[in-house]
């Protein structure tokens, strides 16, 4: 049996700087190529639920795949060296496919044949776009089950123990089908770390290489979908009023008259 | 040109989730762009009464269906609709599931698929939709032109807009549709979780990774208590098993409208702010002066939480 | 004396509700936050040796009532601050004292005339900062510990800031100060510009981690915010060349307040989008009076070319400026992985600095079984020398002894690699009760020197008991 978890390389916008997010009017971009590079959160969440499967049943197989340019085997070598068999890159020029539709696709394409493959994961959801659709598109596509808001998996007796959440409580499913689950954050699941000599040894390691060409994804397709216009930047900064420590009102006594004003005039 | 919006909330009751779509759309202007809209009620629900609904001209009531909250029965049901009318949009506004319903019906019809957009405007010109959805994790809003068809759903969010009233009685049509359903065999058990009451709440206290501990949240909690709020966390503060996972607030939680939101130990990463902008009134504490949480919020206070909650609770 | 006298005593000086007996707070004050406990923590670690008590200190005639006290009772007692040391100097011994300073927090003075503030040792270095700022004024002091750490702990340490290339060390920063010794006096030393009155007394108080007595006020430069800042970024091949930049730059007569070198792994780490593969980076900040900024900012920018160093931009300095002090919020973050983590600054001559780092980063990578990684930067230079800032993380088994033992190795090789070739054991840091076993090495024949002061200033040798000097 084979378990394959999608990852994808994204910024990391928590560290972008309040200033730069400007659109550019020339290009109709944002300028953020300073952020680091990193495993997508929850794509880090999906791989560590899947690792936990396999510390427990040594037999089962594990890839990852990757749908980007050669920066982005970064993630792969991340994913080699802490423990994943196999690693996938497709290439592609994000620019071009970025939709769920054609990564899902293309995801497809590459697992579809491959009669081992029992279970899927994928991140809910990345950035830049965040459409959150890419592993419920791909389970369609497969014609296999899918659960979103997975933050648990294991795996017993040739069952998948899925465990997700819902807006009214927690479902656990039980089941032998082969599925597709959108993992999302899962209490204590950090995505584990590698080991120098691992770190090494991974470079070493062969990557499957998926060129555009087999990929089965033709780009006058990609035209008229998901055609965004343009990007605006419209969040409203309020004027911030600071508090201060002041010799008649000590700063939690303002804290609790603030609180307290304002909720009787909401009451009115 | 024709909207289709599909839902399992109870039409009958004035709903709320209805209403608010409802409301979001009406900016399209329905009567002057010709825009025809069709309600599909998918419920167990035999026979229903007349009801005025703004907006809508016909309701389609599916009620032959065994599991009406099932996945495939959803997009079965959808597809039948869609082979007689071929509607322009699909709307979900359903209770579960609606991130599984909408891109896979979208990947059957080889349409596009929008989760959690923001707002849609009809350009009469091109005859056009445009969807406009939060990117780069809610930094920044993507103005997308639908090319052909698309499906969709709104932010899931307590709206006070109110609907334009028109008293508008929509014609009821009872849909002749069964389908056995061939279930698959998982076994799916259910576990009640302490409803977290946050989107009720007129007071949140929203805690970040800056709170510390587990054990601080604890202290929080009697805070909380004793100021008649409701306490949840950040993405960070989820991760780590600090509070429950039904307490997210932001992108990939739940999108709040208190009247007053008060942060502690967050810093407003975009996905958090745009959970919490909606309040009437924000007030953040955080040691960092610097920190991007002050440009958003109406209150500030710079320093340790600890020194500013009041002492008894630390 | 029995335990419940030493505390009654207490509460008759102190009230009872400034007389902190609670376990738990015992616990959290049973150590600082050095990495090895960080993660040993997470394992389940708790201190076995508790303090009596901890004692909150308000005026400095309580902590003279206090100190004659433990003093005649003999009684082992740990001064505390900001609680942000790193060295396990804040360790607890049991039946120990610590004397908690932290609420004498007032800013006593803010003298425009010669240019100095005066704070009690409990005011946190970012409160005093910020006082400074909105009056045009800048401490020039900036440990990365800045949102933690408070005045009487930042002198007790010998600290020093990220800006330090400029303004200098603590001990170029403090002018006068007070303090009780350990016998009960109070003493004061005066503020002066410069004196040659015998040996420098401050240098007793600067580093004496609590061993030699409490600092209770200290009165320390102050500077206008400057007018203006040059940032520039460089990439370099070699982290030798990055080292020359520097050397040649400092000996030069430059002062860059910020002078930075980060080896390729950091680089990548947190600059990889401006860099090319296995490039290092070298930050630089100019500041001060309108047009200074700009002039050392080319000259600079010329040595950087010079060695072929590929600009950057100010981008990766603007970025930095943001997210420096981030790790004050995510100090245990290895820990709950599983890893042990931490840092350990050195320094040495430029003759010997590069081939410190070269071989402790060699030795470690090849020596510690499940290492994650070893880096190092330089960020404080001298026109003699520099220093480097290891950090280290490495995964090992989770017990509190396997922690250890990797803690141990690690730092090993680096306190070893230092010494064969004469660097100082800590160049920021301090000593602790970590690094106290390396002291007899790293002193020499001085060492007598340190015992000799200790047992003058503390016969009974209660103050902070086994920093420092370990106990025999
Ligand atoms: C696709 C995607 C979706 C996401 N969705 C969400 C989402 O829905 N909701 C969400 O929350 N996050 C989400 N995130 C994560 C988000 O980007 C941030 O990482 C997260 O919100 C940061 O949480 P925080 O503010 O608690 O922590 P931090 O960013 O670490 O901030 C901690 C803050 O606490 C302050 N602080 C520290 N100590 C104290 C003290 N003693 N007193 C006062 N202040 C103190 C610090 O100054 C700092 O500003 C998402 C990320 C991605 C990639
Ligand atoms: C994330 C992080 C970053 C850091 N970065 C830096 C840095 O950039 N530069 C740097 O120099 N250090 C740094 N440090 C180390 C630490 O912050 C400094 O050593 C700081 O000066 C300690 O101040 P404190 O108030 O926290 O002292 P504490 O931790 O409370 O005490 C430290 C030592 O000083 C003694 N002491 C404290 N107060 C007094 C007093 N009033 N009288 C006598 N002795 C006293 C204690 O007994 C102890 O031995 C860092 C630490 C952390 C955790």
């Amino acid at each position: 049996m084979k378990i394959i978890s999608c990852i994808k390389q994204v910024y990391d916008l928590d560290i972008v700087l309040e200033n730069d997010w400007v659109v550019d009017e020339t290009t109709n971009k944002i300028n953020i190529d300073y952020a680091n590079l990193i495993m997508n959160p929850y794509d880090e969440t999906a791989l560590e639920l899947m690792l936990r499967i396999t510390d427990s049943s040594k037999d089962i197989k594990t890839e990852v795949i990757t749908i980007g340019n050669k920066k982005s085997e970064a993630i792969l070598r991340k994913a080699l060296a802490i423990g994943v068999d196999d690693a996938t890159r497709i290439e592609i020029d994000h620019e071009l496919i970025n939709n769920p539709f054609n990564i899902a696709k293309l995801l497809h394409h590459k697992i579809k044949d491959d009669k081992e493959v029992k279970l899927v994961l994928c991140g809910r959801q990345s950035d830049i776009f965040n459409h959150g659709q890419t592993g419920q598109i791909l389970a369609e596509k497969l014609g296999w089950s899918c659960f979103t808001n997975v933050f648990n998996i294991t795996y017993k007796d040739s069952y998948f123990n899925v465990s997700r959440t819902t807006s009214s409580g927690i479902e656990h499913i039980k089941t032998n089908n082969p599925l597709v689950v959108t993992v999302t954050q899962s209490p204590n699941m950090f995505l584990r770390m590698a080991t120098l000599m691992n770190t090494m040894k991974a470079k070493q390691k062969p990557i499957n290489f998926i060129s555009k060409e087999l990929s089965e994804i033709s780009e006058d397709t990609n035209e008229k979908f998901y055609n965004l216009e343009k990007l605006t930047v419209e969040k409203s900064k309020k004027n911030c009023i600071y508090l201060n420590e002041n010799k008649n009102k000590s700063i939690n006594l303002q804290l609790s008259d603030l609180i307290n004003n304002s909720l009787n005039k909401g009451v009115k | 040109m024709k909207i289709a919006l599909i839902t399992d909330y109870n039409i009958l009751n004035t709903n709320h989730e209805i209403n608010s779509v409802l409301s979001k759309i009406s900016n399209l202007n329905p009567k002057t762009n010709n825009l025809k809209i069709d309600l599909l009620y998918i419920s167990k629900q035999t026979i229903i009464k007349p009801i005025t609904l703004e907006q809508v001209n016909e309701i389609h009531i599916y009620n032959q269906i065994e599991e009406p909250n099932n996945i495939s029965n959803l997009i079965k049901v959808a597809l039948h609709y869609n082979n007689i009318y071929t509607p322009d949009l699909f709307i979900s506004c359903l209770k579960e599931n609606q991130d599984a319903f909408i891109p896979q019906l979208a990947s059957k019809l080889s349409i596009e698929s929008f989760l959690n957009i923001e707002s849609i405007k009809f350009d009469n010109e091109t005859q056009k939709f445009n969807v406009i959805k939060p990117i780069y994790s809610g930094n920044v809003l993507g103005h997308y032109i639908v090319s052909d068809r698309a499906v969709l759903s709104f932010t899931k969010e307590k709206t006070s807009s109110k609907l334009i009233k028109v008293s508008n009685v929509p014609i009821i049509k009872y849909i002749d549709y069964t389908d056995a359903t061939t279930l698959k065999d998982d076994i799916v058990t259910f576990e009640k979780v302490v409803p977290s009451g946050i989107k009720d709440a007129k007071f949140v206290i929203v805690c970040g990774y800056g709170v510390g501990s587990a054990n601080n949240i604890e202290l929080l909690k009697d805070y909380a208590k004793s100021v008649n709020a409701v306490i949840c966390g950040t993405k960070k503060v989820i991760d780590l098993g600090w509070l429950p996972m039904n307490t997210l607030i932001g992108t990939t939680g739940q999108i709040i409208s208190p009247d007053i939101c008060l942060t502690i130990g967050v810093s407003g990463a975009a996905p958090l702010l745009n959970g919490i902008i909606k309040s009437k009134l924000i007030i953040a504490i955080n040691k960092d002066k610097d920190a991007r949480i002050f440009n958003y919020a109406d209150y500030g206070i710079v320093g340790d939480y600890k020194d500013i909650i009041e002492k008894e609770h630390f | 004396m029995e335990k419940t006298e030493v505390i009654n005593f207490f509460e008759t000086v102190l009230g009872k509700e400034r007389v902190v007996t609670n376990e738990e707070v015992l616990q959290e004050f049973a150590t600082d936050i050095t990495g090895l406990r960080m993660v040993q923590k997470h394992f389940g670690w708790k201190s076995e040796n508790l303090a009596s008590c901890i004692l909150k200190i308000h005026t400095k005639e309580e902590a003279v009532t206090v100190m004659k006290f433990i003093n005649e009772n003999k009684i082992v007692s740990i001064p505390r601050t900001g609680g942000s040391g790193v060295c396990l100097g804040l360790e607890t011994p049991s039946h120990s004292v610590v004397i908690d300073l932290s609420e004498m927090n007032e800013i006593i003075e803010i003298n425009e005339e010669n240019f100095t503030i005066t704070a009690q040792a409990g005011v946190p270095l970012q409160v005093l900062e910020e006082t400074l700022n909105k009056k045009g004024y800048t401490s020039g002091h900036f440990p990365q510990s800045l949102p933690l750490a408070q005045m009487g702990g930042l002198v007790a340490t010998r600290s020093i800031g990220q800006f330090s290339t400029l303004y200098g060390g603590i001990e170029d920063l403090l002018v006068g100060l007070e303090g009780v010794l350990p016998t009960g006096e109070l003493v004061f030393i005066k503020n002066n510009p410069r004196k040659s009155t015998g040996p420098d007394l401050r240098h007793i108080w600067l580093g004496s981690e609590g061993a030699f007595g409490v600092i209770t006020e200290v009165t320390v430069k102050i500077f206008k915010l400057p007018e203006e800042r040059v940032m520039q970024a460089f990439a370099i091949e070699e982290f030798q060349t990055g080292l020359d930049i520097i050397q040649e730059i400092v000996q030069a007569g430059w002062k860059p307040a910020v002078t930075r070198l980060h080896d390729k792994t950091e680089a990548k780490e947190s600059y990889g989008p401006f860099i090319k593969e296995d490039e290092g980076v070298l930050l630089f900040i100019s500041e001060g009076p309108q047009g200074f900024a700009s002039l050392e900012g080319n000259a600079v920018k010329n040595v950087c070319l010079k060695h072929k160093a590929r600009e950057l931009g100010s981008k990766p300095l603007e970025l930095w400026l943001a997210h420096r002090n981030d790790i004050c919020d995510h100090l245990d973050m290895y820990a709950k992985q599983g890893a042990v983590a931490d840092t350990c600054e050195i320094s040495a001559m430029w003759s010997d600095i590069g081939k410190i780092y070269n071989e402790v980063i060699s030795r470690v990578a090849k020596e510690v079984p499940y290492l994650v990684a070893v880096t190092g930067h330089s960020s404080h230079s001298y026109v003699q020398g520099t220093n480097i800032y290891f950090m280290f993380g490495a995964m090992c088994a989770p017990s509190v002894e396997a922690a250890e033992k990797t803690y141990n190795q690690i730092f090993g090789i680096i306190m070893e690699t230092t010494l064969k070739y004469n660097g100082s054991i800590a160049h920021h840091h301090g000593v602790g009760r970590y690094r106290s076993k390396w002291m007899k090495e790293e002193l020499g024949s001085s060492y007598e020197m340190l015992k000799k002061l200790k047992s003058a200033f503390d016969p009974n040798g209660i103050m902070n008991q086994g920093v420092l000097i370990p106990v025999e």
